[in-house]
C-alpha cells in the first residue's frame, strides 16, 4: 500500500480483511503486516499486504520496503488532487529502484462527492496511459474487494 | 523431520550478547532453528522450531533468502502496538539471523507524526474553505475575520487596506496605524523575503506559486508563514495576500528529525548541545571517533546515532562489548578463522569485521582488549583489511570503526596496557559525554521523556511528579548516570499506585538522608550502595547491577575495587 499520507491505505485493509471502518485517524509509522486469503483463478493464494506510512513533504518513502513486493497498490484520495503527483512520484521511485511490477491505482473516499476533485478527464487520461484504475470507499466497501482482486490477477499473469 | 545444521555458533554468541532484544535464526531453506530475547514481548510466540519461520511469523513470509545480504526494515509494528527495527543479517552458509531491535524514539516519533499530520490536514481543510468562499462571492471580510488565520488586502499601489483580526493580534499592531501604511512597513521581512513577496504581487495570476517566508513578531521572535496570493474578486488590481502560521508544524518537524538523529539522546544543556553538535560533525566524514564517558552516560547511543546519520546508515551496526570477550577467542571472533587452527575451530568463520562490511562497528570497552588483538586491530585501521586467525592472505573490509571507554586511555596507555598509536589512531575525532551530575538541568526532561517511554511499555497512566520528587531526582550525585537514572524512574512509576509520583516510590539511595546532595563519593558508601542493591535483589548480580544502573561487568569491578567477595550474600 503506497500513497501520500491519511489517503486511506490503512482503512482499505482494514476493510478488505476485517471488514471494518472507522473515523478516527491515526497514522501509521512504518509498516504493519497483514495477511488475507484469497482465491485467484480458481486457487488459493496468500495476500501479504504491507501497509507503509504515507509520504509527505518531509520524508519518503523507502524503497527498502517494497523490495520482493509481487506488485503494489498505489493510493490516492479523491479529495485532494495533489496526492495523484505523489502517487506518480512514488510510481517512478518505484520503477527506477524496483523495476516495473504490476500496480494498481486505487482513487479512495469515492463515498465524498462533494469534495472530489478528480475530473473525468483525469481518470481519461490516466486510462489512456495504461493504468489500471479503481475508485474505492473504505467507509462503504465500494470498489475494494475489486482493487484488491485486479491486482492479485495481474500479479498471477 | 531432521533439523539442518545450526547456524555458527559464534556468530550466534555475537549477536546473542549484543544489544538487540530479540533475535531467531533461520536456516537457508526458511526453517526456524532457534529464538530467544524479546520475542514473547513482541507477541511472536509460541514458535516452533523445525517448522518453516514464514508459516509462523507474517512479516517473515517472502523475505527470505535475501539477495544482497544484510538488510534494515526500519520501524515495522509488530503485535500491533510495538515498533521495532528489524535487521536480517546473514549468517554461515546460506543461514540468517533476524534481529528485533526497538528503540524508544519509535514511540515518540508516532505521537509527533500524528500531530504533524493532523495539522497538515487542517491547513489543507483552511485552504479548500477559502477557496470555496471565494468562489461564491462571500463577504470575505468578515469571513477572514472569523477564522484564525492573517489575511491582508492590498492596493495596487503597495498600501494595506485591510488586516485581519488575528493578524493584528499577531502583529501587535493597531488597525488605525496598519490600514493605509505600506506593507513593507506592516510585515517585517528579511530583505530578500520581501523582495519574493513583492513579486508575488506583481506577478500574473498564473505564475503565482506559494511562498514559505519567515516574519518577525512583535516580540523579536521569527515565525514561519506559507503565503498564498490571490487577486480580489472584486477589485482585480487588488491582492488578498493568505499567511498560514506554519511555525508549530516546522517545530514539530525539526523535532521529529532530531529524535531520529540523535537517537533516544534527551538534553537541552550547554554540554550536550556540544555533545549533538559535534555528532553531526563527525558523522559526516568516515574518521574513527572515541567516545568517552563515565558508566551510564549513553555512549552507544552516541554511537548509534553517528552511525545512523553518516552515509553507512543503510549498512550494518554492530556493539562489540570488548569487556566481555574471553582473551583467547577474541582474535577469532573479530577477525574469523580458518578451519583447524585452533581446537574448536570446526569450520571457517567469519568475524566481527567482515560481517559488519559496508557499515560500523563500536567496539565498546576498547580499554580492554589485549595488546596482541590492539596490534590487529590498528592494522585493520591503517591498511582497511584483515586476516583471519589461521590465514595469512589479508582480506579487504570496508567499515568504520567508533570505540567508547569509561577508562582514561592516556593511564593505560603509561601503565603499558594501551598502545599508544593505536590511542592517536583512534581518537582522531572524540565526542566526550558529561556525567549527568554535571548536568542537572538536564533531570526533568529526561525523568518526563523516561516517564513517558516506561508508561507507554506498560501500558500505565502518566503520573504527575511532585516537586519534591523532582528536587530529589535533581539533587542526587547519580553515580550510574542516565542508565541509573532512567532505572529509578522505572522503579518508581512500577511502585507508585496513584496519579502522583512521591518520595517514597523512588529507590531507598535516592532519599536516604547521606546521599541527596552527597558529593563525591567515598569507596565506603559505594561499598554500602552494592550491598543494599544485593540485599534488595536477594543476591542476584544481574538485577542488582540493574537497581545501581551500571552493567554487570561494572558491578563485579566495583565490587573488587570495595574488597567485595563473589561469596559476598
Ligand atoms: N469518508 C471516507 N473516509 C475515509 C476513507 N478511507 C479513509 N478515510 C479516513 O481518512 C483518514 C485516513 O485514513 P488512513 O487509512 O489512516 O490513511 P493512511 O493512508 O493509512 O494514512 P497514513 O498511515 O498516515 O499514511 C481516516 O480518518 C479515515 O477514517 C473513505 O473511503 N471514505
Ligand atoms: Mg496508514
Amino acid at each position: 500500500m503506497l500513497g501520500a499520507f491519511s489517503v486511506g491505505k490503512t482503512s482499505l485493509v482494514s476493510r478488505f480483511v476485517h471488514s471494518l471502518f472507522s473515523e478516527k485517524y491515526h497514522t501509521t509509522i512504518g509498516v504493519k503486516v497483514d495477511k488475507k486469503q484469497v482465491v485467484v483463478n480458481g486457487e488459493d493464494a496468500a495476500l501479504m499486504i504491507w501497509d507503509i506510512y504515507g509520504e509527505d513533504d518531509i520524508q519518503e518513502v523507502r524503497m527498502n520496503y517494497v523490495r520482493g513486493a509481487a506488485g503494489y497498490l498505489l493510493v490516492a484520495d479523491g479529495t485532494r488532487s495533489d496526492t495523484l503527483d505523489v502517487a506518480r512520484q512514488i510510481r517512478n521511485r518505484v520503477v527506477r529502484d524496483i523495476g516495473d511490477i504490476p500496480f494498481v491505482l486505487l482513487i479512495n473516499k469515492s463515498d465524498l462527492t462533494e469534495e472530489w476533485e478528480f475530473s473525468d478527464e483525469t481518470l481519461e487520461a490516466l486510462k489512456a496511459e495504461g493504468w489500471l484504475t479503481v475508485l474505492t470507499s473504505a467507509k462503504t466497501g465500494e470498489g475494494v474487494e475489486k482493487g484488491f482482486s485486479l491486482l492479485a490477477d495481474a500479479i498471477i499473469e | 523431520m531432521e533439523l539442518p545444521e545450526p547456524i555458527g555458533e559464534h556468530l550466534k554468541s555475537l549477536f546473542v550478547r549484543s544489544q538487540f532484544p530479540a533475535y531467531l535464526f533461520v536456516s537457508h531453506d526458511g526453517v526456524l532453528l532457534e529464538w530467544g530475547g524479546g520475542c514473547d514481548r513482541y507477541g511472536l510466540t509460541p514458535l516452533e522450531s523445525g517448522v518453516l519461520a514464514s508459516d509462523q511469523i507474517d512479516f517473515l513470509e517472502g523475505m527470505l533468502p535475501l539477495e544482497e545480504g544484510w538488510f534494515q526494515l526500519p520501524r515495522l509494528l509488530v503485535h500491533d502496538f510495538r515498533v521495532v527495527d528489524v535487521h536480517f543479517v546473514p549468517g554461515e552458509e546460506g543461514d540468517w539471523v533476524v534481529l528485533l531491535d526497538t528503540t524508544e524514539a519509535a514511540n515518540r516519533e508516532t505521537v509527533a507524526q500524528q500531530q504533524a499530520n493532523d495539522l497538515a490536514l487542517l491547513k489543507l481543510d483552511h485552504l479548500k474553505m477559502l477557496a470555496q468562499l471565494r468562489a461564491h462571492n462571500e463577504n470575505m471580510r468578515a469571513v477572514l475575520n472569523q477564522l484564525r488565520l492573517t489575511t491582508a488586502v492590498i492596493a495596487e499601489d503597495g498600501g494595506v487596506l485591510f488586516l485581519s483580526r488575528s493578524g493584528l493580534d499577531l502583529l501587535h499592531a493597531d488597525k488605525a496605524n496598519v490600514e493605509g501604511s505600506n506593507w513593507r512597513e506592516v510585515f517585517r521581512f528579511s530583505d530578500a523575503d520581501a523582495e519574493q513577496f513583492a513579486q508575488l504581487l506583481e506577478v500574473p495570476r498564473a505564475s503565482r506559486e506559494r511562498l514559505r517566508l519567515e516574519l518577525k513578531m512583535a516580540t523579536g521572535r521569527m515565525r514561519s508563514f506559507d503565503i498564498d496570493i490571490q487577486s480580489d474578486p472584486r477589485d482585480p488590481a487588488q491582492r488578498i495576500a493568505y499567511f498560514y502560521d506554519i511555525s508549530d508544524l516546522l517545530d514539530l518537524r525539526n523535532k521529529l528529525h532530531e529524535k531520529a538523529r540523535f537517537q533516544d539522546m534527551v538534553g537541552k544543556s550547554h554540554p550536550m548541545r556540544q555533545v549533538f553538535q559535534i555528532i553531526e560533525e563527525v558523522a559526516r566524514v568516515d574518521a574513527t571517533v572515541l567516545v568517552e564517558g563515565e558508566t551510564g552516560t549513553g555512549k552507544e547511543l552516541v554511537a548509534r546515532a553517528i552511525h545512523y546519520s553518516s552515509p553507512r546508515q543503510a549498512g550494518p551496526f554492530i556493539v562489540v562489548n570488548c569487556a566481555g570477550l574471553a582473551d583467547s577467542l577474541i582474535n577469532s571472533q573479530l577477525f574469523g578463522h580458518k578451519k583447524g587452527s585452533f581446537t574448536d575451530a570446526v569450520t571457517d568463520q567469519k568475524g566481527v569485521f567482515e560481517a559488519a562490511h559496508g557499515g560500523t562497528i563500536l567496539l565498546d570497552e576498547i580499554g580492554d582488549i589485549p595488546m596482541n588483538t590492539q596490534t590487529r586491530i590498528l592494522r585493520a585501521l591503517e591498511q582497511r583489511e584483515i586476516v583471519r586467525v589461521g590465514e595469512t592472505q589479508p582480506r579487504k573490509v570496508d567499515i568504520r570503526i567508533l570505540a567508547a571507554t569509561n577508562k582514561n586511555l592516556e593511564t593505560e596507555v603509561k601503565q603499558g596496557n594501551f598502545r599508544l598509536d593505536l590511542l592517536y589512531r583512534i581518537r582522531i575525532a572524540r565526542v566526550t559525554l558529561p556525567p549527568l551530575r554535571e548536568r542537572r538541568e538536564d533531570v526533568p526532561l529526561l525523568v518526563e521523556a523516561f516517564a513517558h517511554d516506561i508508561c507507554v511499555e506498560y501500558g500505565l497512566e502518566i503520573p504527575h511528579v511532585e516537586r519534591d520528587v523532582l528536587s530529589a531526582l535533581i539533587a542526587y550525585r547519580w553515580p550510574g548516570n542516565v542508565r541509573e537514572l532512567r532505572n529509578a524512574v522505572e522503579f518508581a512509576l512500577i511502585r507508585c499506585k496513584e496519579a502522583k509520583l512521591r518520595l517514597v516510590d523512588l529507590p531507598p539511595e535516592l532519599t536516604a538522608a547521606g546521599n541527596v546532595g552527597g558529593s563525591a563519593s567515598s569507596t565506603d558508601s559505594d561499598k554500602e550502595r552494592i550491598l543494599s542493591a544485593l540485599k534488595a535483589s536477594k543476591g542476584r548480580r544481574a538485577a542488582a547491577a540493574k537497581l545501581l544502573g551500571i552493567s554487570r561487568a561494572t558491578l563485579y569491578r566495583r565490587m573488587k575495587a570495595c574488597c567485595l567477595g563473589d561469596d559476598v550474600l
